[in-house]
């Protein structure tokens, strides 16, 4: 089922996105909702997966523009989705980087997707994904590097 | 820290996310609710319509009876 083939890559996208536990839940839950109910034709699991991205992006995007406020995890809760003591320091940095870069950031190096396919996926401009990607870098260096010192 | 080390350290923690089991389960079954509710009231409205139709229709049928024979 596509709950746990793309479960784990949904949950990842929508935690970076409403840096919530339970907000990420929401999204990964409403998200399937959708699926289940609209039932989409696709041509082949790319087009599924894409799909699946697209809601979920706007689901996230909803959320945040309607619950504004300032959402972190606890340490415990960052235990349970499988990143380790020593490393929740860094997945806060990560965290604490605006949404749009993270979005095109785990889109590109952790789903391995090209700047056009983010550009058709999210619907932004590719040269606007390839600026997003360059200054999420620089800003992901900066704060990775202030989050070893 | 170069670029590279500093994105190997960006997928080496984000690959470290997972979705817990026992959330992947409730979401699975909240989802399954939620559009088995869905369909429920799909289906109680498609109910009650057919009934208020239904009266209707018997209502109509009554007056055009009552019309044509009651006299």
């Amino acid at each position: 089922m596509a709950v746990e083939k793309y479960g784990t890559m949904l949950f990842r996208l929508c935690l970076t996105l409403v840096k919530d536990y339970d907000d990420a839940e929401d999204a990964v839950q409403d998200t399937y909702i959708k699926y289940l109910t609209k039932a989409p034709q696709f041509n082949d699991s790319e087009h599924e997966k894409a799909w699946l991205i697209r809601v979920a992006t706007n689901i996230c995007k909803n959320m945040i523009r309607f619950r504004k406020r300032n959402s972190s995890l606890c340490l415990e809760e960052i235990g349970e989705i499988g990143v380790s003591e020593t490393d929740s320091g860094i997945f806060e940095a990560i965290m604490s980087l605006p949404a749009k870069y993270k979005l095109v950031m785990d889109l590109h190096y952790i789903e391995g997707y090209t700047a056009s396919e983010i550009s058709a996926i999210t619907g932004v401009n590719a040269d606007a994904v390839r600026k997003r990607m360059q200054n999420g870098r620089k800003l992901l260096k900066k704060t990775l590097e202030e989050a070893e010192l | 820290m170069t670029n590279r080390e500093c994105i190997e350290e960006y997928k080496r923690v984000m690959n470290s996310v997972t979705l817990p089991e026992e959330l992947g389960s409730n979401i699975i079954a909240k989802s399954g609710r939620e559009v088995l509710a869905g369909g429920t009231k799909y289906i109680r409205a498609v109910v009650a319509f057919s009934g208020i139709a239904a009266v209707a229709a018997g209502i109509g049928a009554i007056a055009l009876l009552n019309k044509r024979f009651g006299d």
